[in-house]
């Protein structure tokens, strides 16, 4: 276990070194939402009492969110696996599970200022939560980083080396804009987004901070993702064990 | 503790192949391969380029599973040897992550096993305390190779194994890279080491395993191998000699005739020599030498080749 979490930790230093991991997951999401934040102030989401300053809070700490943890994993996966790092590794006594939780366990620690950062913000654009909507807010998105941890590591692992930066491009954009990262969805685009563990993450987290009944269907969902990513990324590990 | 006992235990070899194959598809990588390597010993692993080497390495390493046959290392199966740290290795693309320094890259490799050397000592052994603070991705292609080789011997493993270590190495980093690897055979570990450097070979190795076409084709001493491919060489030169003259002496394996100069291989330099004395003839000039490591590998892939050339014809005549 010791060895899991020395590689665990040289993960986490890597993040943080890494100039452009630290300018999708912080900076770009930090500036999106002080933007969107001051053209809406006093507004609310139409049809909603929410203000608009709230949910751009969710939605850009989740946006931020996704690129630490789905962007971040998949690229790294599968250029470590193309350089052979994830082979040099196989030849320690590191288990063979090691790997893929050390990712997930550095994950977990990388989103956190993500979501710290926009927080902070957040009080300077004039959200006002209760400390219990703060902290619940703060798990939901936190866990729902699963969902997508888990997605990297499935494309990193299962996507042919060439295509992996466009489909995680691809996903990550397609997947904020209807999950309403950059605005409140409706219609179609929403009939779509509610398919979406994106769309859930900042809808359940939403909900937490605006006094809303949880959606357990949605819930439902994100686990359902959270899982199923799980499973795929397990098989393709498998998959590629040769490689 | 049987562990402790088995690698202990200097009769177990260090890495056992019995009856290995490994086909991908139709491709026969590795055919039926049985090798037994002792402990304590440099030992080179030869074979032109798709012989067999690297994927025979990675089946000992427990990268890729034998399609058939047993391979064990200290007596436990592959997978098994490399978790209890019996083993180290560099592989021909080991890709370091560029963005960690030298030395967080050797302290994660320290605890990724479970009895290593201290990382102090890593970068002495391995000639490369002058690059601890240098991101890896900062290093030239000589410089990576040689803090590939200390990830190998981080965990104070039993057997180290090298896949083609010093491919992309100037001479002068050739030399201090053998010293390393003599250091540490030295300290009794096993090297296991593939090359394309017969030189390399010649220098360090105590033993010697060639493989082609994914068999085994010959495992001995640097010496074994030598008088394996035959035979010596006796050179001279002889004004006015004729091929014919020369075509009826015993021993003779090939013979090369070229204006007054001679080359004769043989598998009994004296012998023929003698004869060619008998026959009144006074050759000037004269060389009697053993092939060298790199003439002897040569000489035996190619008769294999051959041999494989005709069978494969009689199989298409069929």
């Amino acid at each position: 276990m010791s060895g899991v979490m020395a590689l665990g930790r040289l993960e986490i230093v890597r993040s943080l070194r890494n100039r452009r991991v630290m300018f999708f997951t912080i900076l770009y999401p930090a500036m999106l939402f002080l933007l969107s934040a001051s053209s809406v102030k006093g507004k609310n989401v139409p049809g909603t009492d929410i203000p608009y300053v709230d949910y751009f809070l969710v939605a850009y700490a989740s946006f931020g969110v996704i690129a630490a943890s789905l962007n971040n994993n998949a690229m790294r996966i599968s250029q470590e696996r193309k350089e052979g790092w994830i082979r040099q590794l196989r030849l320690t006594a590191l288990p063979s599970y090691g790997y893929v939780v050390s990712k997930i366990a550095a994950s977990l620690l990388v989103v956190i200022p993500a979501i710290v950062v926009t927080f902070l913000l957040g009080t300077t654009q004039g959200v006002k939560l209760s400390g219990e909507e703060w902290v619940s807010a703060f798990l939901v998105i936190w866990l729902g980083s699963l969902a997508f941890t888990a997605l990297g590591i499935a494309i990193g692992y299962g996507v042919p080396q060439d295509a992996v930066q466009p489909a995680t491009l691809i996903i990550y954009v397609a997947g904020s804009f209807l999950g309403g990262q950059f605005f409140a969805v409706s219609g179609t685009l929403e009939t779509i987004g509610k398919a979406l563990p994106t769309y859930w993450v900042r809808e359940i987290a939403t909900q937490v901070i605006s006094g809303q009944p949880i959606s357990w269907g949605g819930v439902a969902i994100l686990a359902a993702w959270v899982v199923g990513c799980a499973i795929l990324a397990a098989v393709m590990y498998q998959k590629r064990a040769e490689d | 503790m049987s562990n402790e006992r088995l690698v202990g235990d200097p009769e177990v070899p260090a890495v056992s192949f019995e009856q290995v194959s490994k086909h991908y598809g139709p491709v026969q990588a590795v055919r039926e391969l049985s090798l037994q390597l002792p402990q304590g010993r440099a030992i080179a692993f030869l074979g032109p380029n798709g012989a067999g080497k690297s994927t025979s390495m990675e089946i000992l390493l427990g990268l890729k599973h034998a399609s058939s046959g047993r391979v064990e290392v200290f007596g436990k199966p592959p997978r098994q040897a490399m978790t209890a740290g019996h083993v180290g290795a560099m592989l021909q693309s080991g890709g370091l992550p560029a963005d960690v320094t030298v030395r967080e890259l050797l302290t994660l490799m320290t605890k990724l096993h479970p009895k290593p050397l201290r990382v102090d000592e890593v970068l002495l052994r391995a000639n490369i305390a002058d690059l601890a603070d240098r991101r890896a991705g900062k290093l030239s292609g000589g410089q990576t190779q040689r803090v590939r080789f200390a990830i190998a011997i981080a965990g104070d493993s039993d057997l180290i194994v090298l896949d083609e270590p010093t491919t992309g190495m100037d001479v002068e980093n050739r030399h201090i890279f053998w010293n390393s690897m003599k250091d540490e055979a030295e300290r009794g570990k096993t090297v296991l080491f593939a090359t394309h450097y017969l030189e390399e070979a010649d220098q360090i190795a105590d033993q010697v395993v060639v493989i082609n076409k994914g068999r085994l084709l010959a495992n001995g001493s640097v010496s074994d191998i030598k008088a394996m491919a035959g035979f010596q060489r006796i050179a001279f030169r002889l004004p006015g000699v004729t091929r014919e003259q020369l075509l009826n002496l015993p021993h003779v394996v090939s013979l090369d005739v070229l204006h007054d100069h001679v080359q004769i291989q043989t598998s009994d330099s004296d012998k023929t020599f003698y004869a060619l004395l008998d026959q009144g003839l006074r050759p000037m000039e004269i060389e009697i030498s053993a092939l060298g490591l790199e003439q002897a590998f040569v000489a035996i892939t190619e008769r294999d080749n051959g041999d494989a050339v005709e069978t494969t014809e009689t199989e298409d005549a069929r």
